[in-house]
């Protein structure tokens, strides 16, 4: 009877290299995956209502830092400009939600923009279409 | 004596495992591949000489480029060229979360410190296209040798 054909197993070089990356990336994975780094913002941003009479007159401003909007809620005067300083390292930009009252535009990393506030009184809510969960409230009045 | 064509039991179930590998392969990287694709046009804004959304569609391009060699062509080369897809997606995925990495060159700063759903679900897919992979890598039988004559 013919000897069936011997498997050797094989240990080369480069599987052996895969399965020594893949054992370091999965142990990372399982080590890094608890919690958010360290730096990683809080994802809930509960927009806290500014007090009656906040509205600011002319110098209303964004601060945008840790992916989190500062102050996450902010009371204008309708037609305000409004600036949006970016203190990031990455890109972001303020865009409405809903009725597409206003948009920044992309804002680079250090960079400042301006935008008008809307005419119309109201509470606008707005978001960083980069990053979603960034989110923030401009009211007008 | 088993006939000459018989598959020993144990053969069987090695088959059938590096079928189910293959199959769990390729649907990690399907995964890895159509998150990508899906936000690439979110993060088009990110620019330096390329943009992160191009990156994501190169990322999601070369997924399915693995996935369907790791389907259809099944060679060591393909599940190899899988392995490095999977693998380098999710070194980038992991340094590009925890590190405020920068501009580099052409590339942008794509840190990003939040684990969003979208960043576990392709986190999880590329980790079980690593694991099968490997699996595939480590379990693939040499061609025996054809006599000569």
């Amino acid at each position: 009877m013919p000897r069936p054909p011997r498997h050797r197993p094989r240990g080369p070089g480069p599987v052996r290299l895969a399965v020594a990356v893949s054992a370091v990336f999965l142990a990372a994975l399982t080590g890094c995956s608890g919690g958010n780094g360290g730096t990683a913002p809080s994802r809930s941003h509960t927009p806290t209502t500014a007090g009656p009479g906040a509205a600011s007159p002319a110098g209303a401003r964004i601060t945008i830092k840790d992916f989190t909007f500062k102050p996450a809620a902010l009371t204008v005067r309708p037609g305000a400009r409004v600036t949006v300083v970016n203190q990031d390292s990455v890109t972001h930009d303020v865009t409405a939600t809903g009725p597409k009252a206003f948009r920044s535009g992309s804002i680079g990393p250090g960079r400042t923009v301006t935008f008008t506030a809307p005419a119309q009184p109201g509470r606008y809510r707005y978001i960083c279409t980069i990053h979603p969960y960034m989110k923030g409230s401009l009211t007008v009045r | 004596m088993p006939p000459e064509n018989s598959v020993p039991a144990h053969g069987r179930a090695g088959r059938v495992a590096r079928g189910v590998a293959r199959l769990l392969a390729a649907a990690g990287l399907a995964v890895d591949a159509y998150v990508h694709a899906h936000l690439a046009g979110q993060y088009d804004e990110v620019t330096a000489t390329l943009s992160q959304g191009m990156l994501f569609r190169v990322e999601a391009a070369l997924a399915a480029l693995a996935a369907l060699l790791v389907l259809v062509w099944r060679r060591p080369a393909a599940d190899t060229f899988a392995w490095l897809v999977a693998t380098g997606g999710l070194a980038l995925l992991l340094l590009y979360t925890y590190v405020d990495v920068g501009r580099l060159g052409p590339v942008p700063n794509m840190y990003e410190p939040t684990l969003t759903g979208d960043k576990k679900l392709t986190v999880l897919a590329q980790a079980v296209a690593i694991l099968a992979t490997v699996f595939l890598l480590l379990t693939r039988r040499r061609e025996p040798r054809r006599r000569r004559r």
